[in-house]
C-alpha cells in the first residue's frame, strides 16, 4: 500500500472517529518511504558500479593479455564476494546480496573467458553448470530469493546449451537444479521460489522428452504429476507456487496450440499410436484422480477450475486450436472469478490480463469459418460485463447479509 | 541459521573452489599445449553465412565429413555416439594429417599417427558427419570479416595431449 494513499485517507478516518490522530501517525510511520528508497539505492549502486567496471574493462579488453584478464576477473570476483559478506554481516542484507550476485557474475564471466582463451566449443553447457553449482552453494550460504532465481536461470541456460551444442540432455544440470535448489526450497518455503523451481524443472523435463524423440505432449505427465502432488501440500503458498508453474507452462502450450496446432506433434488414436494414447490417458486419468482426492482432502475443490487448462484437448484433432483457445479464455475467466471470490488483487489482475490476451489471440489467429472475428470481441466483452454484474450483485448481497450499509 | 564467522569461512572455501575450477580449466588446456603432439588440419570451405558468428568463426574440416568406408565398427555408427578418428601424416611438407579410420574404440597408433575423439552428427548413406569440439575459433572483436574473406585453404594447428584432450592452437592463413 502506498504511503501517499495512507496520507490522503487517514485524516478521514480520524474525522470519522475510526482511529485517533495518534494512531494515524503511528500507522504512517510504519510505511516510511525513506527506508524503502534506501533499500533500493545500494542495489542500483552496486549494479552501476558493476556495469562501469564491466564496460571499462570491455573497452580495454583487447589490450590486456589473456592471463591478466583472468587474474583481473578473479580479483574482481573475490572482491565482490568479500564486500558482499561484509555488508551482509553488518545487517545490510540487500546490498550484501547485490554484491554477492556481482561476484557470482564475475565467476561466470571468468569461465567464459577461459572458454574463449582455449577455443573450447563443447564446454558451454558445462560452463553454465559450474556457474550454477557455485550459485547453489552461494544461495545456501546466503539465503536469498534473488540468488535463487539467478541460479535457476543459469542452470536452465546450461540445459539449453546442451540441447543446442550437443543435442543431449544434461542430466547434471537437471540434478543440480532438482536437488540443490529443490532441497533449498523445501527448507525455505516460498511461493515465488516454488514457481521458478517448478517452471525450470518442467522446462528441462520437456527438453528431455524432446531429446528422447518422444511425442512432445508427454510433458503432460510430469506436469500433471507435479500439479497433483502439489494438491496434497498444506500451505497455500506452496500449492499456488508449484501449481502456478504448471499452469504457466500449460498456458504457454495452449498459446502454441492456438497458433500452430497443425505443426505440433501430438498423440492420436491412429493405428500405430493407439496403445501409447491409451497408456497416456490411463496415466493422466490416474493423476487427475490423485489431484481430485488431494483437493477434496484439503478442502480446495474450488480450484478444480485449473483443469480447464490441464486437460489434453489435443485428442480432438478436428478443432484442437479452437478448444485450446476456449480453454485459455475460460481459464482466464475462472482466475478472475476466483480472484474476486478470495479478494485477491494479484489474481484479479492476472485473470484480466490473461483474458484480454486470449481475446486478442482469438482476433489474430482467427478465421474459423463459422465465426466472424468481431464475434470474439463481442462475446468476450459480454462475458466480462456479465461477470462484473454477477460479482457486484453477490458482493451487495454479502454486504446486506452482514447487515452492513454500503454507501460506497 | 549460520553464524557469520562460519558463513565467512565457507565463503572462503567457495571462493577457493571457484579459483581452483578456473585454474584447472586453464591449466589442462595449457598442458595440452605443452605436452600435446602437434598436428595440422585442413579446413573445408563453409557456407559464408555460417562462418562468422559474433566473436568467433565456425570452422569445418576436411575430416568433418568422412567416407563411410572408413568406419571399422561391426555395428552401424549412431547419431551422438562418441567415436575415435585415426589420423596419419600425409606426404607434403606442411604436415597435414588426414583421416585413416573411424572406430568405436580407441585405436593403436604409430609415430606419424594421432587420434582425435569425435561425436557423430549424422550418418548419410556414404558419409559420416563428425564434430571434434574444434569447430569454434574465437577472434578479437571485428576481425571475423577478414577471416571470412580469406576462408579458403586455411590450416589449423591442433595439439593432442597424451590423455586425449585436443586443443585448437592457431589458425594459419595462406
Amino acid at each position: 500500500m502506498s504511503r501517499k494513499w495512507l496520507e490522503k485517507e487517514s485524516p478521514r478516518w480520524v474525522r470519522e472517529d475510526i482511529i485517533s490522530s495518534e494512531q494515524a501517525e503511528r500507522l504512517l510511520s510504519l510505511y516510511d518511504e525513506k527506508k524503502r528508497a534506501v533499500g533500493i539505492l545500494p542495489i542500483l549502486g552496486s549494479l552501476l558500479v558493476g556495469l562501469g567496471i564491466l564496460t571499462y574493462v570491455a573497452a580495454n579488453w583487447q589490450a590486456i593479455d589473456h592471463i591478466w584478464r583472468l587474474l583481473l576477473l578473479i580479483v574482481v570476483m573475490t572482491g565482490f564476494y568479500a564486500a558482499g559478506d561484509y555488508f551482509h554481516r553488518r545487517g545490510d542484507r540487500l546490498l550484501g546480496i547485490g554484491l554477492l550476485a556481482v561476484g557470482l557474475a564475475a565467476f561466470g564471466g571468468s569461465i567464459f573467458l577461459v572458454v574463449q582463451m582455449y577455443h573450447l566449443l563443447l564446454a558451454q553447457s558445462t560452463a553454465f553448470l559450474l556457474w550454477g553449482i557455485a550459485g547453489v552453494l552461494l544461495v545456501w550460504l546466503y539465503p536469498s530469493r534473488v540468488l535463487f532465481f539467478y541460479t535457476a536461470i543459469v542452470l536452465s541456460i546450461s540445459q539449453g546449451y546442451s540441447l543446442s551444442d550437443t543435442e543431449q540432455f544434461n542430466l547434471y544440470a537437471f540434478l543440480v537444479l532438482a536437488i540443490g535448489l529443490g532441497a533449498y526450497w523445501l527448507k525455505h518455503r516460498d511461493g515465488w521460489m516454488a514457481w521458478v523451481l517448478g517452471l525450470s524443472l518442467l522446462a528441462q523435463t520437456t527438453i528431455w522428452i524432446g531429446m528422447e524423440e518422444w511425442t512432445i505432449v508427454w510433458f503432460y505427465v510430469p506436469a500433471m504429476a507435479l500439479y497433483a502432488a502439489a494438491d496434497w501440500l498444506k500451505a497455500k503458498r506452496d500449492v499456488y507456487g508449484l501449481q502456478g508453474s504448471v499452469l504457466t507452462g500449460m498456458y504457454f502450450f495452449g498459446f502454441i496450440m492456438v497458433m500452430f496446432a497443425d505443426d505440433v506433434p501430438v498423440l492420436s488414436f491412429s493405428a500405430d499410436e493407439r496403445l501409447r494414447s491409451i497408456v497416456f490417458l490411463f496415466v493422466f486419468a490416474g493423476l487427475l484422480a490423485v489431484s481430485l482426492l488431494g483437493k477434496l482432502s484439503r478442502h480446495r475443490i474450488a480450484t478444480a477450475g485449473d483443469w480447464l487448462l490441464l486437460l489434453p484437448w489435443f485428442f480432438i484433432p478436428a478443432g484442437a486450436d479452437l478448444l485450446y483457445l476456449l480453454a485459455l479464455a475460460f481459464y482466464s475467466l475462472y482466475v478472475l472469478w476466483h480472484g474476486y471470490d478470495e479478494q485477491w488483487r494479484f489474481r484479479i489482475n492476472l485473470g484480466t490480463v490473461l483474458f484480454l490476451f486470449a481475446t486478442l489471440l482469438a482476433y489474430t489467429r482467427l478465421a474459423w469459418d463459422f465465426m466472424d472475428r468481431s464475434m470474439f470481441f463481442l462475446i468476450g466483452g459480454v462475458l466480462m460485463l456479465l461477470l462484473s454484474w454477477y460479482l457486484g450483485r453477490r458482493r451487495q448481497r454479502a454486504l446486506s447479509d452482514e447487515g452492513g450499509d454500503d454507501h460506497a | 541459521m549460520l553464524k557469520p564467522t562460519t558463513r565467512r569461512r565457507w565463503l572462503v572455501v567457495l571462493i577457493v573452489l571457484q579459483i581452483v575450477v578456473l585454474a584447472g580449466m586453464a591449466l589442462s588446456s595449457e598442458a595440452a599445449g605443452w605436452y600435446g603432439k602437434e598436428i595440422k588440419l585442413k579446413t573445408a570451405p563453409v557456407d559464408p553465412r555460417d562462418l562468422f558468428y559474433g566473436d568467433y568463426v565456425i570452422l569445418s574440416y576436411e575430416i568433418s565429413r568422412l567416407d563411410r568406408r572408413l568406419w571399422t565398427g561391426s555395428e552401424q555408427p549412431e547419431r551422438r555416439e562418441i567415436v575415435y578418428v585415426k589420423l596419419r601424416r600425409a606426404g607434403g611438407e606442411e604436415g597435414i594429417y588426414e583421416a585413416v579410420s573411424v572406430s568405436p574404440e580407441h585405436p593403436d597408433t604409430t609415430g606419424d599417427e594421432a587420434v582425435l575423439k569425435a561425436r557423430v552428427g549424422y550418418v548419410a548413406p556414404d558419409t559420416i558427419q563428425l564434430t571434434y569440439g574444434l569447430e569454434r575459433y574465437y577472434v578479437p572483436e571485428g576481425t571475423g570479416r577478414e577471416l571470412e574473406e580469406q576462408r579458403e585453404e586455411m590450416l589449423v594447428t591442433v595439439r593432442i595431449a597424451p590423455w586425449g584432450q585436443a586443443r585448437l592452437m592457431s589458425l594459419i592463413l595462406p
